[in-house]
């Protein structure tokens, strides 16, 4: 029937031309931006939830360069990586650092209430007590929920950090500014450049910073010049090329420059002065963004000039605005927890499935188009859900090669030498050898030989004598003493004098507790009881990112073929570290399961 | 595989090394690297013969193999270069990702790089597992303590008495000796530190710091050797076009394998391939 087929391929493409036409007539954005190929993809909040990324603590901001991860923590140390692996990169206390008495005095502003204090002795009167605690006990505390990104003044804090192309990756944290000039492996002191709060990149390449001290200028990331502006005294939230002009999110509303040297402060009408927090460009219409305000989130389609609100939705403390190269999408991420809309910013649905609080700081859109956060609960990355999400069994279960099941690889990681000691049992077994007794064999023979004479009489007395001794003693506790010529001595006891200080792991002990291993083993419990829960968590974390990246091959055999080979070898890597957790015993495991032979 | 080698720059072209002038580590002779301060005939003839076994080396870590004293590595690393050399791999189709890693199927697996760098750390779980059974046994032999106590004690009396002239005369009344031998066994069994010991306690402590060196060097070994399999697929697949980035890919990688080196004594070079430093 080739007429029919012929008739039917005619009327399926009038059909696709009908739709692409009405598409086209109904869409407001310019043509010749959209390209109408296929059906866009669902939205993030159509079927997606987030998932931990391998970081747990506060972060600043996580961005992407030379195809890896880059995250600054709230402590300032720099991790480069991704889920598979995270290696230090610049850590806290680098000498070269100017000053580094700023990250004492960082403070985190918490609203706290009484039920968050482990303590109830530190818990103000008031729930609704506005307190301050340093960030290493924020988070001993589990605060966390409550974190607000601004230092002790009320100040927002100038940290955060910035890829830009070429490989540059630019710190801002409490010891100044540090650049990488080789996708964050390493890092070098920025001594020209204040704390930052945001940096654009511009063609030419020119980049420009909204630092502390005023706005800088520079056209290779290495070398800023200051250039004097009316932005000078304002604290700038953001920066963004919209368009032909690039604009700046300030305290005092946008402010508009062609080239990042001259700037003007713009007066949308109703919104004149009021402070805007984020920008998000709309890569399908030139001039056009959205733009986020105290309360909302608004939209521009002129670079600015004018604002409009779209949305009767209020969005509270929007810290970070991104638009993914889908007509009419836009994610909002901040203080109330991760937005998405998906007709440009008319009705916003949560995106928060999987989160464990709103806290949020930073959306990043990396290239292969997935969605990653950033914020006080560490790193985390939108998955798709496929049906009902398990990764502890079903999702193992379902898989094609024979996986161990996650409690088996994370008792490996206890059962290693050196971790497999429960610290219970060590305090269980100190109580016990309490009652367990020392046993002391003793046998002694004594020859006695005396000569007495006494010459008047004419007499001697020869005396030869043989005494033997044997003795059986229990002795519980602590055995020091004597016993007539046989000591008895504890060897504990004499170790150490009353005066002296011995150290058994991180802490001190003074002489006053020789004999006492009580103190030791406690401390050495501690320390167990916390290498077991982080090798117990890296296990975790590292199979469910295995989990997803097996997961994934189906969906990269579309991609060219250095991807598949890179998504292979990110499968390898989490094996090998999987293996090194668990001393091999997963791919023995996965070999078993191939070729049904025991490990 | 042909490789053009491209001379570093900075490091000159002169063919008659200057005094003191670095040398290159794969071109100078036995007698040129014996002349650096601190290497000597021995160890120059050492890196000639290792260098030859392996058709070139990728850097001083390589050299670790031969155990030599970190003064001399230290000297080979302020006095020599390698050089860096662009491949030109002929353009080779591959039909799945299978394909591309099994060109790197010569080179040592990551379980084998993985315990390299557990044996030249000493951080194997078997030797900490045998610190722990050691601490754990050791309270099964008893203290022993063997005594012998010898007492010699003599005594003489002597009555004073006057002679028929008046003076005064010494004689010999009583004397008294002893001679005592004192034989002591004494066996101590510990049985309650056979359950708990403040030495146990030490090595399981000394333990926690051997497996915390054990992941670190695993999981940074794991990474390199991850990382220098990634720019090996680009180098692959996607070579740089030009020159400048094609030597940066290749410092990178040979910067990778010293790295991978270092953490296992150059054993990863040792299992590479001949050909390829």
């Amino acid at each position: 029937m080739p007429a029919v087929r012929w008739l039917c391929s005619w009327m399926v493409c009038v059909v696709a031309l009908c739709a692409a036409g009405a598409a086209r007539a109904q869409d407001p954005l310019p043509g010749e931006a959209i390209e109408l190929v296929g059906a866009p993809p669902p939205p993030y909040a159509a079927g997606h939830r987030w998932l931990r990324a391998g970081v747990s603590e506060p972060v600043y901001g996580v961005v992407e360069s030379d195809r890896a991860l880059v995250v600054l923590k709230a402590d300032g140390t720099v991790l480069r990586g991704g889920p598979a692996g995270w290696r230090v990169a610049l850590p806290l206390d680098v000498e070269a650092g100017p000053d580094l008495s700023d990250e004492e005095s960082l403070l985190l502003e918490v609203e706290a209430s009484v039920e968050d204090f482990s303590d109830p002795v530190d818990a103000p009167d008031d729930p609704d007590t506005i307190v301050d605690v340093d960030v290493a006990d924020a988070l001993e505390a589990g605060l966390l929920d409550a974190v607000e990104w601004v230092g002790a003044d009320g100040a927002p804090l100038a940290r955060g950090i910035w890829s830009l192309p070429g490989g540059l990756v630019i710190v801002s944290r409490s010891d100044g500014v540090w650049s990488s000039s080789d996708g964050g492996r390493s890092f070098t002191p920025q001594p020209l450049l204040p704390a930052v709060h945001a940096i654009a990149a511009l063609p030419g390449p020119t980049y420009i910073a909204a630092t502390v001290e005023g706005v800088r200028h520079s056209s290779d990331g290495r070398f800023w010049l200051q250039v004097e502006s009316p932005l000078d005294g304002h604290v700038i939230y953001d920066l963004a090329k919209v368009g032909d002009a690039v604009l700046a999110a300030t305290d005092a509303g946008l402010f508009r420059s062609d080239d990042g040297l001259r700037w003007e402060p713009l007066e949308p009408e109703g919104y004149e002065g009021q402070p805007v927090f984020a920008l998000a460009p709309d890569p399908f219409w030139p001039g056009g963004a959205w733009v986020a305000l105290a309360e909302r989130v608004v939209r521009t389609d002129d670079g600015g000039l004018t604002l409009r609100a779209d949305s009767r939705v209020p969005l509270y403390g929007v810290r970070s605005l991104r638009a993914p190269t889908l007509p009419g999408r836009v994610l909002a991420a901040g203080d109330d927890g991760v937005w998405e809309s998906a007709d440009g910013g008319v009705t916003w649905k949560p995106l928060s499935d999987g989160l464990p609080g709103p806290k949020q700081r930073q959306i990043l859109l990396r290239e292969d188009g997935s969605a990653w956060l950033a914020g006080a609960y560490g790193v985390w990355r939108a998955e798709r859900v496929v049906g009902p999400v398990s990764f502890d069994g079903a999702a193992a279960a379902a898989a094609p090669e024979s996986l161990p099941p996650l409690g088996v690889v994370v008792d490996a990681s206890l059962r290693r030498a050196g971790v497999s000691y429960d610290p219970l049992l060590i305090q269980r077994r100190l109580v016990r050898s309490l009652y367990t007794p020392r046993v002391d064999v003793r046998a002694q023979l004594q020859r006695e030989r005396q000569r007495l004479s006494n010459f008047p009489a004419i007499l001697t007395t020869d005396t030869d004598r043989e005494v033997v001794a044997y003795e059986l003693r229990l002795c519980f506790g602590r055995c020091g003493g004597t016993d007539g010529q046989v000591s008895f001595d504890d060897p504990d006891a004499a170790s150490f004098g009353e005066g002296d200080i011995f150290v058994v792991g991180d802490e001190a002990f003074s002489g006053a507790d020789q004999g006492n291993i009580a103190a030791s083993a406690a401390n050495v419990s501690e320390r167990l009881a916390a290498q077991r829960k982080a090798a117990a968590d890296a296990v975790s974390d590292l199979y469910v990112t295995r989990i997803r990246l097996v997961d994934e091959r189906a969906g990269v055999r579309d991609l060219p073929l250095r991807d598949q080979v890179l998504h292979e070898i990110d499968i390898l890597e989490a094996t090998a570290r999987l293996d090194a957790w668990s001393d091999g015993l997963f791919s023995r495991t996965l070999l078993a399961g191939s070729t049904g032979k025991e490990p | 595989m042909r490789l053009l080698p491209l001379l570093l720059a900075f490091f000159g072209w002169s063919a008659v090394a200057l005094a003191g002038a670095p040398v290159s580590l794969n071109r100078a002779s036995k007698a040129d690297l014996a002349a650096i301060d601190g290497v000597g005939d021995a160890t120059a003839g050492q890196v000639v013969a290792l260098r030859a076994s392996r058709g070139g080396l990728g850097s001083v870590e390589a050299l670790r193999v031969l155990n030599l004293p970190e003064a001399t590595l230290d000297a080979l690393r302020a006095n020599t270069y390698v050089e860096a050399a662009v491949r030109k791999d002929p353009a080779r189709a591959y039909a799945n990702a299978g394909e591309v890693l099994a060109e790197f199927s010569a080179e040592p697996d990551v379980r084998a790089v993985q315990a390299m760098a557990m044996d030249y750390a000493k951080a194997n779980p078997e030797r900490v597992a045998g610190w722990l059974s050691t601490a754990r046994t050791a309270f099964l032999l008893p203290r022993l303590d063997l005594k012998y106590q010898k007492n010699f004690d003599y005594s003489e009396d002597f009555r004073y008495e006057p002679d028929d002239a008046g003076d005064l005369t010494r004689t010999p009344y009583s004397e008294d000796g002893s001679n005592d031998d004192l034989y002591e066994v004494k066996l101590q069994w510990r049985l309650d530190k056979l359950v708990m010991s403040s030495e146990l306690i030490r090595v399981i402590n000394e333990a926690q710091d051997i497996v915390k060196l054990r992941d670190k060097v695993l999981d940074e070994v794991t990474r390199l050797y991850f990382d220098r399999r990634r720019l090996q697929v680009d180098l692959l697949l996607n070579p740089p076009a030009d020159l400048k980035g094609q030597l940066e890919s290749e410092l990178r990688l040979l910067e990778l394998t010293a790295g991978i080196d270092a953490l296992t004594g150059g054993a990863f070079s040792a299992g590479l391939p001949a050909t390829r430093p």
